[in-house]
């Protein structure tokens, strides 16, 4: 605030000086002329000098903001895809369940998803007790309606 | 009863748990707080409230411009006289009521150039936090070009403008008002035109700032935008070529992740919209009152024949009228970036 209350008075006053300069020759003398000149180059001077200090944030700014627009992109896309992931793994694990007990078997199940940008369901460890009957169609119902080969079933 | 028993197991599994992260708007500054509605309505019926509250706070602003009009009026009126006195006293009488007029309307000038940095500060500093929030919200929701492209565009535009203000155009309106009270004391051309030339110069970088960033917005939307689109296409095509249990599987599972971070993001955009215009409105309502006051009583002394009284003052409303622009400027670049990060993505 000071700065700008000097910068103030100093253009007023640099205003005043012109004026009064200007008013002492005639007016289409040659020195009269030669002081107006000055008095422009003076007035004009005195306005702008304070303007020369003037920084605008360097363009770097713009490096580092698009840094943070990946940073914050990457981050809500990491935990959208977990959100996703958990709600695949619950569902597959309720899918699973759901047509064991349609199989009269009381089991776990533990998902293991893929780390894709796609989330699948690629192996699964399942305990509890079930029938060997049972067992061999539920094994072969995950390897054709989720995909988990019976490679990748673990039974415990 | 086995039967609702069934019905009712089935209906569990048809529940799609929306579990994404939250995505709140920051919680607006304590003045701009007040004036919003403390039970969420409509966006038009909260606009409304915040409105009403603003101008109903507007009185004794509005009193105090009055009462300065009066004593310009006045001291128009006084000079007028004195002018119609035989004798050589015009121009000392001209330069007495012009450091008059212009020490008179310096002291609210300065109140309300204080006022329109303060504004531009807190909208900004609102902005960073809000920014953020709105970027994680529409990436969740599949737009991860456009947020970054929005985030990006909006937080330069920013920064630049916010430290354009304080650093150039502030100074530039001191500049303006310096210029203009030695124009009309000393009644020299020369100073009326540079005062001229620093207020189109202040208008027009302004005009440009926003118009670059508007044809900016607009042009990386429709790209990015597109981009994104065809990104969710392709995700979407990927999941109906997989086995249909696992398909089905992961299009509900993501179709409820997406329509949840949807939600609360338009939930944050439109808060954060309402509190971006409640910290603007105060300010923008006290200095308008007095721009338009101002245009008035300078209409009001030009009846006079005091044309230096008449000027000065219709400088001081053209700096009310430059500084109505720059609390704007930072308020229409917050608002059109979050209007785009609401539409989202396509």
């Amino acid at each position: 605030m000071q700065d700008i209350r000097e910068y103030l008075l100093g253009v007023i006053a640099a205003a005043c000086i012109c004026a009064i300069v200007t008013k002492i020759p005639g007016k289409s003398s040659f020195p009269g002329v030669v002081i107006k000149l000055i008095a422009g180059i003076f007035m004009l001077l005195s306005l702008v000098s304070p303007l020369t200090d003037v920084r605008l944030k360097p363009i770097s700014v713009i490096t580092d903001v698009s840094r943070q627009a990946n940073e914050i992109t990457a981050s809500a896309e990491d935990s959208t895809r977990e959100s996703i992931a958990q709600i695949i793994k619950e569902r597959t694990q309720a899918y699973i369940l759901d047509k064991a007990e349609s199989l009269g078997a009381d089991l776990s199940v533990e998902i293991t998803l893929s780390e894709d940008s796609i989330p699948t369901p690629v192996g699964v460890s399942i305990s509890g007790n079930i029938s060997p009957y049972s067992k061999k169609i539920l094994s072969q119902t995950i390897a054709q309606d989720l995909g988990i080969d019976t490679e990748a079933q673990i039974w415990n | 009863m086995k039967r609702l028993i069934m019905l009712a197991l089935l209906l569990h599994l048809l529940i799609l748990p929306v579990r994404a992260q939250e995505y709140t708007a920051p919680q607006a500054p304590e003045e701009a707080l007040g004036l919003m509605p403390i039970e969420r309505t409509t966006f038009s019926q909260d606009l409304w409230t915040v409105i009403k509250g603003a101008v109903s706070k507007l009185q004794p602003d509005l009193a105090a411009a009055a009462k300065i009009c009066v004593s310009l009026i006045g001291i128009t009126m006084a000079i007028s006289l004195l002018n119609s006195l035989p004798g050589k006293t015009g121009n000392v009488v001209q330069l007495v009521g012009v450091i008059a007029v212009g020490s008179l309307l310096l002291q609210q000038t300065g109140s309300m150039i204080r006022c329109g940095v303060e504004t531009v500060t807190e909208l900004s500093e609102y902005g960073k936090l809000l920014l953020p929030v709105m970027t994680a919200a529409l990436a969740a929701q599949g737009g991860i070009t456009s947020s970054g492209a929005l985030y990006t565009a909006t937080t330069v535009f920013n920064a630049v403008l916010t430290s354009g203000i304080s650093a150039l155009l502030i100074p530039l309106i001191y500049c303006f008002l310096a210029l203009s009270v030695a124009g009309c004391a000393t009644a020299q051309d020369i100073l009326t035109k540079l005062c001229g030339f620093v207020k189109w110069f202040c208008t027009w970088l302004l005009k440009m700032t926003l118009y670059i960033f508007t044809g900016f917005i607009g042009v990386t939307g429709v790209i990015s935008g597109t981009a994104d689109a065809t990104a969710l296409k392709a995700t979407k095509l990927t999941m109906s070529g997989m086995i249909p249990v696992v398909g089905g599987i992961l299009s509900e599972a993501s179709e409820a992740v997406l329509v949840g971070a949807g939600l609360m993001k338009n939930a944050a955009g439109t808060y954060g919209l309402i509190a971006v215009i409640a910290i603007w409105i105060t300010p923008f309502l006290q200095i308008g009152i007095r721009y338009l006051l101002l245009k008035l009583t300078a209409s009001v002394c030009g009846v006079f024949g005091v044309k230096q009284v008449s000027a000065l003052t219709g400088a001081f409303s053209d700096a009310m009228g430059l500084l109505l622009g720059m609390t704007s400027a930072i308020c229409v670049i917050l608002a059109i970036s979050l209007i785009c990060f609401m539409k989202g993505v396509g």
